[in-house]
């Protein structure tokens, strides 16, 4: 009985998996800039996630609880130390290299100045601009308020901003669009 | 704000990850992340075996070769020694304000990787969790770059020769004479190891795939404590005789070769968990005594007094006791002053009389490590080490 329960648990836990895992992965990667830790911050709040998956009892808020487990997780004082050291491998990894587009270099600057964001700064600006939150569901996830929400964001655009004025192709596209 | 400014920056957003593509993860990568994260819990919360944070570097150990001198490690020359005594009517404030300065810790440490021993600095060519002296060389466990544990085998010089796939705990007795791992095999078999430290032959046994068997300690120098990992764990102990159960606990934190007890946790609930002593010499069904104010952590390496708690979060304690391991009776009680925020996590035994934890305010920003005995001394072991909010321990011990 509690062998079925289990292997029904892994099951459903398995299907959410695979579908959500690239969803996950992207949010991961622009958390964290770097694959091999968006990886890495995937599987951490995957294993989290299936530690608490008997008590998840509304499946719908399932993205939310992962989202909340990643940011947090990223933003962890609790990140492992012997993590920094990198084992020594003959091996080369597989790597996916992300290029640039030839765009005047109006999108490095603007990764690079995602880059420079605090991490909590950072974390708001994934969850408002790229997973389209609302300001009251990023509070939720983040853990702050909404007011916080705000000020984040404007003080995350308002960096922005200042970095157009010293490198003006962060405008062209808006000029473009306008 | 801006339409533009935010129309521009989730385009950026949405481009920059859209390539983004990664190693597919299969349940059993996240079965094995949630199992070690269930450990760290346990070991954020102190809840660590004995045996297994016994895992320190004697200090006769003559280091001879590789070490840094220059490395940071016990930074300046200590001051003598001042105790505060515990007072016979009441506990020690915790504090981490205006404490003496105390001997350089007599314990190994990891600071930002290498280890800091009594001697000197040693670095290791791989990111080590624990290592004790085995051999000519060392036995370390830490994780390749996939992030699945290792046990690693290295000469004097720490040159590795020899790895092999693990289940993530060392576990070393107290004078660093035994050390109990499990080797996970090719065909998912598992093999608990109980190794003499000086390199001669091993005593193993066979187990299935499933469970995962986790060493927590060792009962004599013959007989190890494991347990296994799964919604009910099994406590039981691994003789050349066979396998022996434990009956009545769901999990065990230490064991002791001196006197042969065995710590564990019996129930836990909503409300709180109780704990026990057994002696499974004198009886595997019934406990020498169990509490239910404290949860206990660890057993002295004498196996004489045992740390304990009354309150944990997941910072770590928030208060520690030392208790007499064979009847529960309180040795001393380090409780937090009225406007003390400190939590201590990985407190371990130095010798059989004090304990050195590693300590923060609640900033999380300022790190130390202390040392709190059985006279009820509390006093700073290394200089305060600075942090960044969000960055790692800057010091753990060689356990897990």
């Amino acid at each position: 009985m509690e062998r079925r329960g289990t292997a029904s648990k892994d099951a459903e836990f398995e299907a959410y998996m695979a579908a959500r895992q690239p969803s996950l992965l992207r949010t991961a990667y622009l958390l964290t800039g770097d694959r091999h830790a968006a990886e890495d911050l995937v599987q951490t709040a995957l294993a989290k996630l299936y530690l608490s998956w008997d008590k998840v009892q509304r499946r719908e808020l399932l993205d939310g609880y992962v989202r909340r487990i990643m940011v947090n997780e990223n933003n962890s004082l609790w990140r492992r130390a012997w993590k920094r050291k990198e084992l020594t491998t003959d091996e080369v990894p597989d790597y996916t290299p992300v290029h640039d587009r030839p765009d005047d270099g109006q999108s490095a600057a603007l990764w690079e100045f995602v880059q420079t964001l605090p991490k909590k700064q950072r974390a708001v600006i994934v969850l408002r601009f790229y997973e389209d939150l609302s300001e009251a569901e990023t509070a939720e996830i983040l853990g702050i308020s909404v007011g916080t929400v705000k000020s984040q964001a404007s003080r995350a655009l308002a960096s922005m901003r200042a970095r157009v004025h010293a490198q003006p192709m962060l405008s062209r596209e808006g000029d473009h669009d306008e | 704000m801006n339409d533009l400014e935010k129309d521009a920056l989730t385009r950026e957003l949405q481009d920059r990850s859209h390539d983004i593509g990664g190693h597919p993860i299969g349940l059993g990568d996240v079965k094995q992340s949630a199992r070690r994260i269930q450990r760290r819990r346990r070991i954020a919360s102190g809840f660590v075996a004995a045996a297994v944070l016994a895992v320190a570097v004697p200090t006769s150990i003559a280091v001879s070769s590789g070490i840094n001198n220059t490395a940071p490690g016990p930074v300046e020359q200590p001051t003598p020694s001042v105790t505060r005594t515990a007072t016979p009517d009441g506990p020690v404030t915790l504090t981490l304000e205006d404490l003496p300065r105390g001997e350089d810790p007599q314990r190994s440490y990891f600071y930002n990787g290498d280890l800091v021993t009594p001697d000197g600095v040693l670095e290791f060519p791989v990111s080590l969790q624990s290592t004790t002296p085995y051999g000519d060389g060392w036995i370390g466990l830490g994780y390749d770059g996939q992030g699945s544990a290792e046990v690693f085998m290295f000469d004097a010089d720490r040159n590795i020769t020899n790895r092999q796939p693990t289940n993530e705990v060392l576990a070393v007795s107290p004078d660093g004479s035994q050390i109990a791992y499990v080797v996970v095999e090719e065909d998912g078999t598992q093999t608990l190891v109980n190794a003499p430290a000086d390199g001669s032959d091993p005593v193993t046994w066979s187990f299935a795939e499933q469970p995962v068997i986790r060493p927590i300690g060792f009962v004599s120098a013959s007989e190890v404590l494991y347990q296994t990992e799964e919604e009910r764990s099994v406590v039981g102990i691994a003789s050349p005789e066979g396998l022996t159960v434990l009956e009545g606990f769901i999990n065990s934190t230490s064991a002791n070769p001196e006197t042969g007890l065995v710590t564990g946790q019996t129930s836990s609930s909503d409300t709180g968990s109780c704990w026990a002593v057994m002696d499974p010499a004198t009886s595997t069904t019934e406990f020498l005594w169990d509490t239910c104010e404290h949860s206990l952590v660890e057993l002295s390496p004498d196996g004489r007094h045992v740390i304990a708690t009354r309150g944990q979060d997941g910072l770590g304690l928030r208060d520690l006791s030392i208790l007499d391991a064979r009847t529960g009776d309180p040795v001393v009680s380090y409780k937090q002053g009225p406007r003390s925020t400190v939590s201590l996590v990985f407190n371990v035994w130095e010798d059989s009389e004090s304990v050195l934890s590693l300590a923060t305010p609640d900033d999380g920003q300022s790190w130390t490590m202390v040392r709190m005995d059985t006279s009820g001394a509390l006093e700073e072991v290394i200089d305060p080490v600075e942090q960044e909010p969000n960055s790692d321990w800057p010091f753990w011990f060689p356990v897990i």
